[in-house]
């Protein structure tokens, strides 16, 4: 449905739109000035407004219209930003992301009314502070008109010139929809319009009365032209919102009399409208300010991921067949009368094999996505975290346009997380305490990334009270993970290590921030996963940083995961064909060795666990499922006891002296933790 | 067939404007900001520019004063939401001829377009 395509995409933008307003916001609230970033929080109100209107969720438009006027004011200098306008835009700001998320999801929208009156109460106490002129109109209203009854002496005193002059006067009068948007601007064009085809006298309300806001649903203008005021008038009833135009010959009727009669006092206490307070011009101070971060979404396009992974597996398929066709090749190759063939066969496969790999290492960096994609949300958690344990933190990011892979991101969120809290929470020290020991009473926490090598390096650094070995040793012993003796002999860096040791945390006792949550031991495994590693460097007093070293790229391959006497072993999906549940009755002799006959076609039966006995033939009826797979080109039916399923597994190399055993491709840490070998089917047996 | 230049920076306004510009037989090139609308304005040569006011880089109210000073016959329709009337005010002001307000009724949007197109 067409309804269901727009919303997802508005609702990813949405999502980007939200993420930079929250990093705005965070940025705003260190600096508390900002214009720039004050505007780029209202062009994001303002374009969730006009999607939400275009869709007709009104609850968005209600509250994203609210905030904007409230920026608004902000932006012009009538108010200023205050504790209690940034604490509400991060309201507004959760309220949004819930309500995406419930459109998302298709669950039920967050109401709007606490919310609204929490931005009334806003509203409310400051609008007698700000300076308003009299007579300043708001940007929704607008001044309330008087009927054009009597003419503006300047204007009368022109007509009568003009009416002296030989070239006849008409009036215009067009009527507009009273309903209408933006009606004073739909006069003005209107007026400027008319002032292009046609000698324009003068008009009630005059041109610079609209301009200041004045919002008639009905307007005269009189003017002269070489055609009777014919285009005038078409061009007046060509314009939007335009209900009625009617033209008639200008006598200057009553006029005189008019005039006559009138004192020539000039109104007194004319309110001319100095109304630039609504909207002040455009946004001259956009860009000014290169702090703020910009989306720019460049030549890029959004790809599922699901349909990366797709071609990732497809050029698999690819490499599969490369390999079959140098196969072909060589056997080609091997026999004189069809040796020419085989050569050109080989030189296109190992073509093939070039453009493949490359296909793939494409694929590979479309994978990357910028570190700032999981980053994004730190800013706002570091203050939220610190402003609940009452301290002061000024949080860093450097890097953040470094790109990972997305199994790599996905790996390093979460430990990301928790050494952050544990930072905010054990490391940096309370203001007092800060105070007393002589250091800034705001700590620092710096999160920054950059390239090394073939790696990425992220390092969280804080300046608070570091981390002590000996008291290290000392929980460790206490909790019997190592002896006293083993204890004494560790360098202070081993010590450090012993943080990393399941069941150790230096917490006293879980608090609100840290949580209980997961130890650095978890953190350790879930980034050994992604092949990354991690390591601590801290010093007493002066605080600790936290290294993760992360591979750039990863060789990413689906696996089935099967089952063999209670140990799981991985087989990239690209060679397997087929997977069935076997009956014992089904496995049939052929000259002597197991087979099974699968629609017509004849499979040799071995088990995964003979194969890796060096007994492949071993009989020994206990599996249950059979992998089709094909080894040396050929056939191959293999016995495992279970299945467990599919995974998307990353390759760790096995190093020079296990690479040559027979039948394994190399090793996997799966999602449990976990190793796992890789088996290579092709040279199974 | 005519061509119009859709700057938005609203994806999704894009998208939609687009589809529904498509849909009626126009030809559509799209920018998501005002730098970009004007350096495709002079490559493209569209027919008529729908441009949006707020927008990243440059704001459509300096796009449309630049395309006016290269190009005089510019036909710009600004693309506005409530609120902005000085803007649109100032738009008008700086030569752009129609202006339809977000969120617009398709066929006020197409009319708008059409009589453009016919100038």
């Amino acid at each position: 449905m067409e309804y269901t395509e727009d919303l997802s995409i508005f609702l990813e933008e949405v999502d980007e739109l939200l993420t930079n307003t929250e990093q705005n916001l965070v940025e705003l609230e260190k600096s508390s000035s900002g214009e720039a970033i004050i505007q780029e929080i209202f062009r994001a109100m303002h374009t969730i407004k006009g999607g939400a209107a275009t869709l007709g969720l009104e609850d968005g438009v209600e509250v994203t219209h609210a905030m904007e006027n409230i920026l608004d004011t902000i932006r012009s200098g009538e108010r200023k930003l205050t504790p209690d306008i940034t604490d509400l835009l991060f309201l507004v700001l959760d309220w949004l992301s819930d309500w995406k998320t419930a459109l998302e999801t298709g669950g039920e929208r967050p109401p709007t009314g606490d919310l609204m009156i929490r931005i009334q109460a806003v509203q409310a106490a400051e609008a007698d502070a700000p300076v308003e002129s009299a007579g300043v109109s708001h940007p929704s209203g607008g001044a309330p008109f008087k009927k054009p009854s009597a003419l503006d002496p300047d204007l009368a005193h022109r007509l009568l010139e003009a009416l002296d002059q030989a070239m006849p006067v008409y009036k215009l009068v067009v009527k507009l929809n009273p309903e209408a948007e933006l009606l004073s601007v739909r006069c003005f064009q209107i007026l400027v319009l008319v002032d292009e085809i046609a000698d324009v006298i003068g008009s009630v309300p005059s041109k610079e009365d609209v301009e200041a806001g004045e919002t008639p649903d009905e307007l005269e203008i009189y003017l002269r032209s070489d055609d009777q005021g014919i285009s005038a008038k078409q061009v007046a009833e060509s314009v939007q919102d335009v209900v009625q135009v009617s033209l008639v010959p200008y006598d200057g009727s009553g006029l005189r009399e008019s005039l006559s009669s009138r004192q020539w006092d000039e109104q007194p206490g004319e309110v001319k409208a100095g109304d630039k307070g609504g909207d002040s011009g455009p946004d001259k101070d956009a860009g000014a300010d290169l702090v703020i971060r910009k989306t720019n979404l460049g030549r890029t396009v959004r790809v599922n991921v699901d349909l990366l992974d797709l071609l990732l597996n497809l050029v698999g398929e690819l490499v599969i067949d490369r390999t079959r066709i140098s196969q072909i090749a060589s056997r080609l190759q091997a026999s004189e009368p069809t040796a020419v063939t085989g050569n050109e066969l080989a030189a296109l496969s190992a073509r093939l094999q070039r453009t493949s790999q490359e296909l793939q290492e494409g694929i590979m960096k479309a994978r990357l996505l910028p570190l700032m994609s999981i980053l994004a949300k730190f800013p706002r958690m570091v203050r939220d975290l610190s402003s609940r344990c009452g301290k002061k933190i000024d949080f860093e990011l450097q890097g953040e346009r470094l790109e990972l892979d997305r199994t790599v991101l996905e790996a390093i969120d979460d430990p990301l997380i928790h050494i952050l809290r544990n930072a905010i929470d054990h490391g940096i020290e309370s203001p007092d305490e800060r105070k007393a020991l002589g250091k800034p009473e705001r700590g620092k926490i710096t999160l920054s990334a950059w390239h090394q090598e073939n790696q990425v390096v992220i390092q969280v650094r804080d300046d608070g009270r570091g981390m002590d070995p000996e008291r290290i040793k000392e929980s460790a012993v206490r909790k019997g993970l190592i002896t006293t003796e083993a204890a004494a002999k560790l360098s202070d860096r081993e010590a450090l290590e012993l943080i990393f040791t399941p069941g150790f945390s230096t917490a006293k006792q879980a608090t609100e921030v840290s949580g209980r949550g997961v130890g650095m031991d978890v953190v350790r495994s879930n980034l050994e996963r992604v092949n990354g590693h991690i390591e601590v460097r801290s010093q007493v007093g002066t605080g600790t940083a936290v290294v993760l070293r992360l591979p750039l790229t990863l060789a990413i391959v689906r696996a089935l995961l099967v089952e063999c006497s209670g140990i799981t072993y991985a087989i990239p999906t690209s060679s397997v064909d087929e997977v069935l549940a076997v009956h014992p009755d089904e496995i049939k002799t052929v000259k002597g060795k197991a087979a099974l006959t699968v629609r017509g076609s004849v499979f040799p039966l071995v088990s995964l666990e003979g194969c890796l006995k060096d007994d492949p033939w071993m009989r020994n009826g206990n599996f249950k499922y059979a992998v089709l797979t094909r080894t040396h080109d050929e056939p191959l039916a293999l016995g495992v006891d279970g299945l467990i399923g599919e995974e998307e597994i990353v390759v760790k190399e096995l190093g020079k002296i296990l690479s040559r055993l027979k039948g394994i491709g190399g090793a996997t840490i799966l999602p449990q933790g976990d190793p796992a070998v890789i088996l290579d089917t092709t040279s199974l047996i | 067939m005519a061509k119009i230049l859709v700057a938005d920076d609203a994806m999704f306004m894009r998208n939609r404007t687009s589809k529904l510009l498509t849909a009626n037989g126009y030809e559509v090139v799209e920018a998501s900001n005002g730098e970009e609308a004007v350096k495709r304005y002079f490559e493209e040569k569209p027919d008529v520019v729908l441009m949006d006011i707020t927008m990243p880089e440059m704001d459509g109210i300096e796009a449309l004063k630049q395309l006016k000073a290269e190009d005089p016959d510019v036909k710009v329709i600004m693309v506005t939401a409530m609120g902005q009337q000085s803007m649109v005010l100032e738009a008008i002001k700086a030569g752009a001829r129609d202006f339809v307000v977000k969120p617009f009724d398709p066929d006020q949007l197409l009319e708008a377009v059409r009589k453009q197109c016919q100038q």
